[in-house]
This record gives C-alpha cells, sequence and structure tokens, in this order.
C-alpha cells in the first residue's frame, strides 16, 4: 500500500517538475518572441515620431520668417534680435507638439539661440553630430544625447537660406512618460541606457534603482534587476550617430510565469488533493484487508484457547469473506466435535469416551485383565412403585451422582447404568495394575457415600437405601461392540457375569454380607483388606463351586 | 583642402593666358566653377540678366565685374519672390512677375545666394569680382583667364565647396582637383524628389 503511494507521489512529483521546466522553457520563448515583436513595433513607431520631426525640420529649415530672424541676428548682433530668434524658436516648439528643445547653432557650432532650460547653459552640441550632418547629402543627422540631465533624440538640419548658414536642432525627450508610451505598445518594460547607466525607464525599473549590467545588442540575456530576474535583449535606435544609448526592453520573468505559477499552485493542489483520496483509500482499502484479518487472528487464538463459540464477519463474495466463512465452518465443527465429546462424556465415562475418540470407533477389542463391580439397590424396585417417576429419576440421579463419584475417585469406569444397579470397570480402557484394590476401595466408598446419603434421606422422610455389591477379576474382552452404525465400548467375559451372580448373593440373609468379591479378585489384592471367608459357593449359572470373600464394611 | 594647379605646355604661350582644368576629387570635369586672380586691371561695371523660367534661375553662376547692375526677369507664369541674405548684398524682392523687379547693382565684391521664398529649390549664385581677371568653366571643367602668367595663385568658388572660397595653384598639367561636397538637390519637386 505504502508502495503504490510512494509510487504515486513520484508520478506527481515529476510531472509537476516536467510541468515546471517546460513551463520556463515555454516563458522564454515566449518572450524572445515578444521582444523581437516589440523591436519591430518600437522601430515602428519610433520611425513615425522621427517623420513628425523631420516634417517639422523641413518646414524650419526653409522658413523665410526664421531665415529673416536669423539674418536680422547677423547683422546686428543685437540682444533684442537674439531674443527674438529665441522668441521664434519657442513659437515654433509650440507648434511641433512632440519637441523638447529648438536649437539654433551656427555653422561652427556656436549656440546662438535655443529653448534649453536654463540648467543647460553650458550646453555644447557633440560635433559628431554636425559633421554627420555635413557629411550627409541631405545635410540632416539625427542622434541620442544628454542635455542636462535628459535623453534626448535630436534632429539636426540645416537653416536654409537658400544656403546652409546655420544648424537647426531639434530635440525629442527620451523620458520616463516616453518609456510608459512605448510600454503600453509593447507591454514590456523599457529602459534607456547610456553607459551602462539607466537615464529613463518605465516605473517598474526605476523602483529598482538600477544600473544595467552590459548588454551585448541583439541577444537576449537574463537581468537581474534588484531581486528579480528580467529578460531583456539591447537594441539601438535608428540612425543615431552617436551610438552611446540603447533601448533596452525587458520582461518581467516573475510576472511571464505568473500564469504557470497559478496553474503550478493548481496543479499542486489537485496532486495533494489526489494524494490525500489515494491515501484515505489505501488506508480504507488496508483496514478492509486487516481488519478480517485480524478478527481472523483472534478467533484463532479464541480456537487455540478452546473457546469454539467464537465467529468471524463472513459476508460478501471476496477472498477474506470465504476465508472468514471456512473459519467458521471449522469453529462450529470444533464447536460441534467439543459438544459431542461432551455429550459423549456424560453418556459414557469420559475415559470410555476418549478411548472411543481415539480408536475411531472401531469395532474390536483387546484382552484385559480387569476387575468388575456390580451395584444394586436392594428393595428399591417395590420401593419405586410408591413415587411419581418424576420423584423417582431425582432419587436415582441423586444415588448415582454419589456412587458414580466414589467409582471415578478409584479411576473406576461406569459402564451403564441398568435401572437402579450399575456396572463398573477397573483396569479398562485405562490400564491400572491395581485395579482389584481400586474397586474393593470404590465399593467401600460407595457404601460410604451411601450412609451419608441415607442421613439426608433420613432428614428428608425418606427412607434408606441399601446396596449390594459384587466384584470379580478376570480376562475381559474391552472395546467397541455393536455394529458397525452404532456400538458401545464395553468389556464382556466370564468376570463380568460372575460378578453380576455375586452381586445377587448380597440378597442372601445368610451371608450378611454388603460386599462380595470372588476368589480371582481376592488373589489380586496388593493391599490388605478385612475379607470374611463365605467359603466354597456354587453361583448360578456355574457348575464349579467357588470360594467367595466378604469385604467387611466398618473394617475400611 | 586639396588642390593641383598643372600647367597645360600647349597653352602657356607668350599670350600668357593662363588656361585651366577643374576636376573634382574623382577627376570628373567640374562645370560652373568660377575661377579668379583677385584685384587685377580696372574692372568695367556692365549689366547682366538673371531670369527665372521654369522655376529656375538662369543661369544658376553669374559672374560679373564690380558695380554691374542685374535685371531678374520673371518669364514664368507664377509670381516669384526673390531674396538674397548674403551680408555682401541682401535684399527682398517680394512677388513679382515680368519685368517689375527692380535691377540691383552689385557694389561690393562677394558671393551672393539667391532663393525664391516661393520655390525652396531655387537658388542662383552672384560671384561679384573686383578683377578682370577670372572665368568660368563649361560642362568640360576647362577655364582661360586672359592676360595671366601661369603660376599664378588663383581664387576657386563653386556652390560644392559650400561657400568656401579656395586659393589654388595650377599644376604642370593645368589642373586644378576641386574636393567638393554635395549639396541638397536644385530641382523642382515634379523633377525629382528634392528634399529641399
Amino acid at each position: 500500500m505504502g508502495a503504490i503511494f510512494l509510487l504515486l507521489l513520484a508520478a506527481q512529483g515529476s510531472a509537476y517538475f516536467l510541468i515546471s521546466a517546460a513551463a520556463g522553457k515555454s516563458a522564454q520563448q515566449q518572450v524572445e518572441a515578444k521582444i523581437s515583436e516589440a523591436i519591430g513595433t518600437f522601430q515602428k513607431q519610433f520611425q513615425l515620431r522621427l517623420s513628425e520631426l523631420r516634417l517639422a525640420t523641413k518646414l524650419l529649415s526653409k522658413d523665410y520668417v526664421f531665415a529673416n530672424a536669423f539674418a536680422s541676428l547677423q547683422n546686428s548682433k543685437s540682444n533684442n534680435a537674439r531674443e527674438t530668434l529665441r522668441s521664434l524658436l519657442q513659437n515654433y516648439q509650440g507648434r511641433i507638439g512632440s519637441a523638447s528643445f529648438l536649437l539654433l547653432v551656427s555653422l561652427e557650432g556656436e549656440k546662438l539661440a535655443d529653448t534649453l532650460p536654463s540648467d543647460s547653459a553650458g550646453f555644447i552640441l557633440d560635433p559628431r553630430l554636425l559633421h554627420a550632418a555635413e557629411e550627409s547629402p541631405n545635410l540632416e543627422s539625427t542622434g541620442v544625447i544628454k542635455v542636462g540631465e535628459t535623453l534626448q533624440y535630436v534632429v539636426i538640419c540645416p537653416l536654409l537660406m537658400p544656403d546652409p548658414r546655420a544648424w537647426i536642432v531639434i530635440g525629442f525627450q527620451l523620458d520616463n512618460s516616453f518609456a510608459e508610451e512605448l510600454k503600453q505598445l509593447t507591454h514590456l518594460d523599457i529602459a534607456f541606457v547610456q553607459k551602462e547607466r539607466i537615464a529613463a525607464s518605465t516605473a517598474a525599473l526605476a523602483s529598482k534603482g538600477w544600473f544595467t549590467e552590459s548588454l551585448a545588442q541583439q541577444q537576449l540575456q537574463n537581468v537581474f534587476i534588484g531581486e528579480s530576474l528580467f529578460l531583456g535583449r539591447a537594441t539601438a535606435f535608428p540612425g543615431d550617430v552617436i551610438r552611446a544609448t540603447e533601448i533596452v526592453m525587458l520582461r518581467s520573468m516573475e510576472e511571464e510565469l505568473a500564469p504557470f505559477r497559478d496553474l503550478k499552485k493548481q496543479f499542486l493542489w489537485v496532486s495533494l488533493a489526489a494524494l490525500g483520496v489515494s491515501l484515505f483509500c489505501a488506508v480504507l482499502l488496508a483496514r478492509q484487508v486487516t481488519s478480517p484479518v485480524e478478527k481472523m487472528t483472534r478467533g484463532v487464538e479464541r480456537i487455540e484457547q478452546g473457546d469454539y463459540q467464537i465467529r468471524v464477519p463472513a459476508e460478501g463474495q471476496d477472498e477474506l469473506s470465504r476465508l472468514g466463512a471456512s473459519f467458521n465452518r471449522m469453529a462450529e465443527g470444533l464447536d460441534e466435535r467439543d459438544r459431542v465429546r461432551a455429550l459423549l462424556g456424560k453418556t459414557v465415562s469420559p475415559e470410555i469416551a476418549r478411548e472411543l475418540l481415539n480408536s475411531g470407533l472401531e469395532l474390536g477389542g483387546e484382552v484385559r485383565e480387569a476387575t468388575i463391580l456390580f451395584s444394586d439397590l436392594r428393595g428399591f424396585t417395590a420401593y419405586s412403585e410408591s413415587q411419581t417417576p418424576e420423584e423417582l429419576v431425582a432419587q436415582l440421579n441423586e444415588y448415582f451422582t454419589e456412587i458414580g463419584a466414589a467409582v471415578e475417585r478409584e479411576g473406576g469406569v461406569i459402564d451403564k447404568f441398568i435401572g437402579d444397579a450399575i456396572m463398573a470397570i477397573f483396569g479398562a480402557p485405562t490400564v491400572a495394575s491395581d485395579h482389584a484394590d481400586r474397586a474393593l476401595k470404590a465399593s467401600l466408598g460407595i457404601i460410604n457415600a451411601e450412609d451419608r446419603l441415607n442421613q439426608k434421606r433420613a432428614e428428608r422422610g425418606q427412607p434408606p437405601l441399601r446396596t449390594g455389591i459384587g466384584i470379580s477379576t478376570g480376562s475381559v474382552v474391552a472395546g467397541a461392540i455393536g455394529s458397525p452404525s452404532r456400538c458401545n465400548y464395553t468389556v464382556i467375559g466370564n468376570a463380568v457375569n460372575l460378578a453380576s451372580r455375586i452381586e445377587a448373593l448380597t440378597k442372601e440373609k445368610a451371608f450378611d454380607a454388603r460386599i462380595i468379591c470372588s476368589e480371582s479378585t481376592r488373589l489380586c489384592l496388593r493391599e490388605t483388606y478385612s475379607l470374611r471367608d463365605l467359603g466354597e459357593i456354587v453361583v448360578r449359572g456355574k457348575e464349579l463351586p467357588m470360594r467367595l470373600w466378604s469385604l467387611e464394611v466398618n473394617s475400611y | 583642402m586639396r588642390f593641383l594647379i598643372l600647367f597645360f605646355p600647349l597653352l602657356a604661350t607668350a599670350t600668357a593666358d593662363l588656361s585651366l582644368k577643374i576636376e573634382d576629387q574623382n577627376g570628373k570635369p567640374v562645370e560652373d566653377a568660377v575661377i579668379w586672380v583677385p584685384k587685377i586691371g580696372k574692372p568695367t561695371p556692365t549689366t547682366a540678366t538673371i531670369c527665372q523660367k521654369q522655376r529656375q534661375f538662369s543661369p544658376m553662376v553669374t559672374v560679373i565685374p564690380v558695380g554691374t547692375l542685374v535685371r531678374f526677369p520673371n518669364r514664368d507664369t507664377v509670381q516669384h519672390h526673390i531674396y538674397s541674405f548674403s551680408p555682401v548684398k541682401s535684399f527682398d524682392i517680394p512677388l513679382y512677375s515680368g519685368e517689375s523687379a527692380p535691377p540691383i547693382t552689385f557694389d561690393l565684391p562677394g558671393v551672393i545666394t539667391i532663393g525664391c521664398n516661393i520655390h525652396d529649390w531655387m537658388s542662383a549664385y552672384i560671384i561679384v569680382l573686383d578683377t578682370t581677371a577670372f572665368a568660368q568653366t563649361k560642362a568640360d571643367g576647362v577655364a582661360i583667364i586672359r592676360g595671366v602668367q601661369p603660376g599664378v595663385t588663383v581664387q576657386v568658388w563653386h556652390p560644392q565647396l559650400r561657400g568656401k572660397i579656395v586659393e589654388a595653384k595650377a599644376g604642370v598639367d593645368g589642373k586644378i582637383e576641386l574636393s567638393l561636397r554635395p549639396i541638397p538637390r536644385r530641382n523642382p519637386p515634379d523633377d525629382s524628389k528634392s528634399s529641399y
């Protein structure tokens, strides 16, 4: 899940950086195109301005009144003539809207009259301009010069009377407002740069207080102005014979990249949202997988601890649901097996139940040396007739609980309940070499338990119970006996029949015995018990007499 | 200003005429150059005519002795307004037709440039000399000054010298080379793309 998330992150990240790089490149190309276009626009616009100035110079150059005023100055050299000429220049400047000043210089370059501000009193016209004018067929030249603190584009033409008699200079100011005017047309920042110093510029550049780096003409360059990056290109003014000034067109990369930055921002948000959603989905998906797995793990742990009631969610059609369903079926199976085992343990003794389960309920048996104990309630049949079945069952259950406990205490196994009688086995299915001792101890325990029960019965006003016990030892066949579909674990053999017959003898008043065991049992005993010899007796169903012994209850 | 004066050996005869050939810096013969040796003889005033015809002055260059009377008849159907701002002789004859312009006497030596206030391109030159030794080149650039010994330093004027008068001495081949500079075209607008 994490890997997929990282992969998505990497994909988004690389897309982001590719977009950034493409945006940068595209911005540079766009700026390049914009500047090329802007230079064309500037040149056209400037030529327009220039032709306006040229028209003005043409008119001035042949102006008869101007010639007269000039001749008047030449003839009189009076201040009045000089002032008249200056006044005339001011008048003409008014007519030429875009002119920033008019200047009249002698053919030798001496200033004769001007409309320059007072701070440029010491102004001398660059001789290169006059030289260029002299050399040109039209006696005209143009150039960018500094007048006082301002940059001026000037047009020089002769005053023709009809021979050239003086030079007329018309200035056009390259100031911030002209830069702004160009910006309106070109959408670029403009700077007029002389000797690597900005003489005038658009507001955006002026605020940076910038001195330009050297810009190679006609080449796009990165220029840092303050902290901001600009792309710029320098170009010469048309017809500038001085060639000390350049116009630099700049585009702020920050502004150029602004739309891309917005796009990048949007992309970043979308990316983050996508990552967030995918992370959310991943977690959700992980939960959907891990939650059932965790539940399954807990379920397995519970099963390990023996709790077969546990179930895990198994709705749905996916693999985990199917696994859950399988788990639940397994738990059900285990639960059922457990219940069966418990039930089996109730209907048969736990030992038998275990033996049955271990043997896989296969029919067959083995020969064992075992001691069989039969007990029977004396006179209970007659008593039972006076009792309701419920009372009878309750009394029997109470009785069997007590004597069953006595048998089990000695490791005996109750093979079956027969009415008010029980048959118990010692030495099978669990092998116990002292099975005879155990049987005797169990019989004494039964009598003891019965005595205690009788006390309780007496308190309840019920008649006492009296149990007779017969014990016999011998080889028996122990195993699952019955049909393949239904069988019991039991023992069969002579000792079983004998024990039953011997038990019947306890009814004989002559013997006055509550517990009688056979000689074979006595021979197997390891411990000493108080046994009373009952002599050689022919037991019913037996041809030969056999010696029987009464276990004296009080002696225990 | 570079110049060379060279004698023409064939023309350097006992008659003592100075024969010159004026060429420009490209070796082309120069027309309308005026060459003179100052203050020789006593110039006799005469009369001259500079007419305005087809909105041009004709002739363009007129050489006259001091004291000469010049008439400015207008042979065009339009009026002209001729003027001179030259310090030697400035005048102003506003709009007139035919012969109505008063003749003007040029009583000081010097170069006078005449223009027309109606037609920018019109200009003419009057060179007023206080000498009898002068000549004006024709289209072949040749000029002969009578009664002047070869080897004499001469004064030369031409419109394309832009108002300057140069001193020159001809070489052995009698040639003078002038360094001429272009001047604004002097043709009517319908004749050319004149600027001024």
